[in-house]
Order: C-alpha cells, then sequence, then structure tokens
C-alpha cells in the first residue's frame, strides 16, 4: 500500500491543547519562564497572565490570515479589518448606539450576551468577507491582491477612526462589560486567569477548525492552488470559487479573535484596524513558518514574547523586532515550524549548512533519495 | 458521445497583434484514435491546443466539444466535460508528493459537492484505490511519497499524463509529451500512449517522426497556421505538398 502517512489530528491538537496550558507558566514571571534574569516561583504560577491572552488572541487571527497566505498562497495585507469589524461589532452589540442615519434615528440598547454579540460580528464579518472575496478574486492576484485588500482595510479604518458617533473615533469605545453567556456564572470573568481559561477554549475550538478546513479534500485543493493554479484549473478545479472561500473562512478566525479581544479589553479603538496590525500577522506567520500548521500560532508567541522583554530595555523595540524579523527571513526563510520540520527530514547539519551558504533551498547530496522507505507501507 | 466528432471547428482564428498564429481553421477531429498535429516550428499547433483548451480566447470562429459550442467556456468547465490537457512545460503541483498529486487529479471529479469537507469514503468512492491504480499505470507507484519536483523529467512528463488520465477524459490533448526524454523513457511514454487510446481520442503534437508514424491514425499537417494535409500516415509520408513544406524530402 502507498497511502501517504496520515497525519495524526489528534497528536497535533492535543499538543496545541498542552501548549494552551503550559503558555501563561512561559510569560514573564511564570515558572516555566527561562528568560535569566527572571525569577522563577514556585510552586506553579502563571505569571504575566494578560501576555498569554493576548497572545492567544493573535495567534488564532495569524492562524486564520496563514489560511490564505500558508494555504493558498495570498497574500491579504489587510486582514486587521476582519480582526476590527469582529471587535466593533462585539463592542456595539454590547453597549449599544443611538445615531443619526440619513436623517433617521438608529437606536439599539445594547445586549450582554455573549454568543448574541458572536454572531452579530460573524455575520458582519461573514458578509463584508464574501463581498470583498466577489470583487477582488477574480480580478487580482499577487501583489495587487495584497494592495487591495490593504485598501479595503483602509477604508474599515477610516470608518473606525472618523465616525465618531457610532465608533467614538479616535478613542474608540470603553467600559465594555464582560459577556453573559450560557454555563458561565455571572462575575467569573471578571478574573484574569478565568479570562485566559476563557479564551484558551474559545481559541482551542477555533483551531480544531482551522485544523480541520486545513486537513479537508477542500484544505488540499487549496494547497493545489497555491503550488499551480493552472493545472489546477485544467484538472476541473473552479479555481476562483475556492479562493473565494478561502478568503471567506479565513476572515472568520480574525473575527473571533476580534470578539475575544474586546471581551478581554474591555475597550476598543482603531488600531485594531490598522495597517500596523496586518503586518503584524504577516510577520507572525513568517516568523513562526507559513508552511506548517502551527507555525503562525509560535509565530505569535514569539512576537510578543520579544515585544515585552524589549521594551523593557529600550523605547526602541520596534526596530528590535525589526531586526529579528529580517535575520529570520534571511536565515531561517520557513520560519521557526519549518525548521523543525527541516531538522527533522534532513537532519540539522543540513539545515546549518544551508544557514551559511547562500541558498534558500536545503541541498542534500543525493537529490533527496526518493523514499521508497515509508512508501512501502 | 452523441456526434460522430470529438471537435469541430469553424473558422478559428486566433492573432497575436496583427500576426495570425491561428488562421481560419475549420476541422472536424473524428472520435476515436490518435490524431497527430505536425507542423514546423511556429505552425500554430500549440496556440492551436491553447484555443482546444480554453487557455486562450479565440479572436474569431468557434470551436464545438461533443456536440456544444464551447468557444467561451471556461476551462475547468472544459474539463469537467471530458477534455484533459498536458502541457508543453510540464505543469504539475512540484512541492507536492506524486500521491497527492494524482489523488488532486482523481478527487477533482467530485469538486462542487460538500462532501469537500467531510471524509465521506462512500459519496466519492474510493479515492485512494482510484488514486493508486493509476500510479500504478504510469509506473510511478514506488515514488509515490517524494515530492514531484524531486522526480526525473521524463517521470515528471508521465506524472502529468497520470493528472490528465485522472478524469477519464473522452479526448486528451497531449503537447509534445515526449519532448527532452531518452530513449527508454519514450519508449515507456509511447507504450502508455498506446494502451491508454482505446475509447478515447488523443490529440497529440509531437515531433518525432517514427513515433508519430508507427502510432496516429491520422495526421494534420499545420504550416503558417493554416491546414495543409489531413490523412493517414501512409498518405501523409506521399504527399508532394507536406514533403516540400515540412519535411523536407527525407520522408
Amino acid at each position: 500500500m502507498i497511502r501517504p502517512v496520515a497525519s495524526k489530528a489528534w497528536i497535533t491538537l492535543l499538543a496545541v491543547a498542552v501548549a494552551f496550558v503550559v503558555l501563561p507558566l512561559l510569560m514573564p514571571g511564570g515558572t516555566l519562564d527561562l528568560y535569566p534574569f527572571a525569577g522563577a516561583r514556585f510552586p506553579v504560577h502563571a505569571g504575566f497572565i494578560d501576555l498569554a491572552t493576548t497572545v492567544l488572541v493573535f495567534a488564532l487571527f495569524a492562524l486564520g490570515f496563514n489560511l490564505l497566505f500558508g494555504h493558498t498562497g495570498e497574500l491579504s495585507f489587510g486582514h486587521s479589518m476582519f480582526f476590527a469589524l469582529g471587535a466593533y461589532g462585539t463592542a456595539l452589540a454590547t453597549k449599544g448606539f443611538d445615531i443619526t442615519l440619513f436623517g433617521s434615528h438608529l437606536v439599539f440598547a445594547g445586549s450582554h450576551d455573549g454568543l448574541f454579540a458572536l454572531f452579530i460580528s460573524l455575520s458582519i464579518v461573514l458578509l463584508w468577507a464574501w463581498a470583498l472575496g466577489r470583487i477582488i478574486v477574480p480580478r487580482s492576484s499577487g501583489i495587487y491582491y495584497s494592495m487591495i485588500t490593504m485598501a479595503f482595510a483602509q477604508v474599515i479604518y477610516f470608518i473606525a477612526f472618523r465616525w465618531s458617533e457610532l465608533t467614538g473615533g479616535e478613542d474608540g469605545l470603553q467600559g465594555i462589560s464582560r459577556p453573559h453567556i450560557i454555563g458561565i456564572p455571572d462575575g467569573w470573568l471578571g478574573d484574569a486567569t478565568h479570562v485566559y481559561v476563557f479564551t484558551a477554549v474559545i481559541a482551542f475550538l477555533a483551531v480544531a477548525g482551522n485544523y480541520w478546513i486545513v486537513h479537508s479534500k477542500f484544505g488540499s485543493v487549496l494547497h493545489a492552488i497555491r503550488e499551480n493554479k493552472q493545472r489546477a484549473r485544467f484538472l476541473g478545479y473552479d479555481v476562483n470559487k475556492y479562493r473565494v472561500n478561502a478568503f471567506v473562512l479565513s476572515a472568520i478566525f480574525p473575527g473571533i479573535a476580534g470578539w475575544l479581544w474586546t471581551y478581554f479589553q474591555q475597550s476598543i479603538n482603531p488600531d485594531a484596524g490598522s495597517i500596523d496590525y496586518s503586518g503584524r500577522v504577516v510577520m507572525m506567520s513568517l516568523l513562526g513558518g507559513i508552511n506548517t500548521f502551527a507555525g503562525p500560532m509560535i509565530g505569535a508567541f514569539v512576537y510578543w514574547d520579544l515585544q515585552n522583554r524589549v521594551s523593557g530595555i529600550t523605547k526602541f523595540w520596534p526596530a528590535a523586532i525589526g531586526i529579528v524579523f529580517a535575520i529570520f527571513v534571511i536565515l531561517a526563510p520557513r520560519g521557526i515550524g519549518g525548521g523543525f520540520e527541516d531538522i527533522r527530514r534532513y537532519g540539522i547539519q543540513a539545515v546549518f549548512r544551508r544557514i551559511f551558504s547562500k541558498s534558500a533551498r536545503i541541498e542534500t547530496e543525493v537529490a533527496e533519495e526518493l523514499p521508497t522507505h515509508g512508501a512501502a507501507r | 458521445m452523441s456526434v460522430d466528432y470529438a471537435f469541430k471547428t469553424e473558422h478559428l482564428t486566433r492573432s497575436f497583434s496583427g500576426f495570425k498564429a491561428v488562421s481560419d481553421v475549420t476541422i472536424e477531429i473524428p472520435v476515436g484514435g490518435v490524431r497527430t498535429i505536425i507542423g514546423p516550428n511556429g505552425a500554430g499547433k500549440t496556440t492551436f491546443f491553447n484555443l482546444l483548451s480554453g487557455l486562450l480566447p479565440p479572436s474569431s470562429g468557434k470551436i464545438f466539444f461533443d456536440g456544444k459550442d464551447i468557444t467561451n467556456l471556461e476551462p475547468y468547465k472544459r474539463a469537467r466535460m471530458g477534455l484533459a490537457r498536458s502541457f508543453q512545460i510540464t505543469n504539475i503541483f512540484a512541492k507536492l508528493t506524486v500521491y497527492e498529486n494524482v489523488r488532486l487529479a482523481v478527487q477533482a471529479v467530485h469538486d462542487g459537492t460538500a462532501s469537500f469537507f467531510f471524509p465521506s469514503r462512500t459519496k466519492m468512492g474510493d479515492l485512494a484505490g482510484k488514486t493508486e491504480s493509476i500510479l500504478d499505470d504510469i509506473g510511478l507507484t514506488s515514488v509515490a511519497n517524494g515530492l514531484a519536483e524531486n522526480l526525473s523529467h521524463g517521470d515528471q512528463r508521465r506524472l502529468e499524463i497520470g493528472l490528465v488520465l485522472a478524469r477519464d477524459p473522452k479526448v486528451l490533448l497531449l503537447d509534445e509529451p515526449l519532448a527532452g526524454m531518452s530513449p527508454t523513457e519514450t519508449h515507456a511514454t509511447v507504450e502508455l500512449i498506446v494502451r491508454i487510446a482505446p475509447g478515447r481520442t488523443i490529440l497529440l503534437v509531437e515531433h518525432d517522426i517514427d513515433v508519430i508514424m508507427a502510432i496516429s491514425t491520422t495526421i494534420t499537417v499545420l504550416q503558417t497556421g493554416q491546414i495543409l494535409a489531413v490523412g493517414t500516415p501512409l498518405e501523409i509520408r506521399t504527399n508532394e505538398a507536406v514533403q516540400r513544406a515540412y519535411l523536407g524530402g527525407h520522408v
């Protein structure tokens, strides 16, 4: 039999679950904080828990973004718009609004139901993503695709920035209460650790959903499109339909991340939809490795951990992160996850040889011995 | 098939900024057999293929396939009708495994069904079984788990034929499938083409004159975008116009 070794879904998801449990311990002040100057505390101490929550939200954001970037091969430079729509949708669903639009008076009192807010936010995100996908996908690819997504993200950003009556303008919306959700006792979410647990559970479910999409037959077609659009088309795949669907699906995860972010921060401002945020998830994905499932999540952790540590030393922390990023792109273009994969496949020496050679590709002595082992199973 | 032609073109023309690569071609390609198209470089063979498969829209004229006007149909819809093609420059999913390449091609038959999200063996049939039988057909079973980009040139060409076969197409367009192959690879590939030919129409663009003479049912000669002659290999071999234009009198 020649069936390829099936990737074991439960192993990956178990690893993600363990990582989510351990994550707070890795944070500054946590028991497993390996930073040399950190005073590790015993017994188990969950460190800087708010930073861990931030990592989770952005891990989910980047993972969704990478469904498009890493798996479909299309670089959206405007994914913060979905994060912002999710976040503002949640804020407005919670606080309500009182605006005048084209002469008519629109009032909504607001609701503390968390699932109601999720439903509203995701509806907005899906509708916007679907409409955009239909407009953008048939007309552009490559650099134009990136530019158009960025332009539309700017539209969302400036609406958030200028439409003060609805969005609070530059200051955004504050004082958003934590949600009521069936099964969670009132007031339970008042504690930072509980917010982390809540975020981790939701993020884990979303990650599992993302894993399912990536490893489904649908996901395999996305990979085919990434590799060779023309071939996919001539095999009979409606390539543009897949590209639109990938765009919409990849918008869901930033949307959920925005929902979590609003409840965590209890406030929201236009930064959520900025180019800066769009760029950060690109950076996180590349740092972690866009061709591995968990790469973007690893990247989110590295990004925030680095930012937190360096910003304690110098106010020029963005420059420091930029340098680290540049070093990664040059020496390890496949990111951290890709590096692990290469080490597993080619051995650590080959990987180091590649780092010090000028080629981006690992040159194996034998043209990668075509494996009959593993093939014959 | 409801009609007795695989393809029919009417006054098919394609110009590139004034230059007519395919010029007013009206032809009926009958069902079945190996229909080879030959002609000197620049005669319009590949452009003709690109028009038939939908890679290029024609400047004017019409194309019929299986009784339907497909002149403005998108390539993926033509593929779904049972028209498959290989390319002059190998066109595979280089960074995916050989197995995954073929599986994607097999799975494409079910495109458009919601079952793409669900592991539903029953609805999709035996994907793995079909994939393995195609790998066996093209002789790449032993390298199935390697990346396609690591295959030899000949194996990559054969993999592409495998992709083209997956849909069990009625009509295959093969654009120079033997280009750049060693004699051994050529032999194996010709054997493969002959083996898959029954029950299908194969349109072949090739340069290897021995192979053409051996396996063609009919030969169509193109010159400067127009049809110069159509006939059996013997007729073409003895056709004076063809000899003057293309074969240089040496056949």
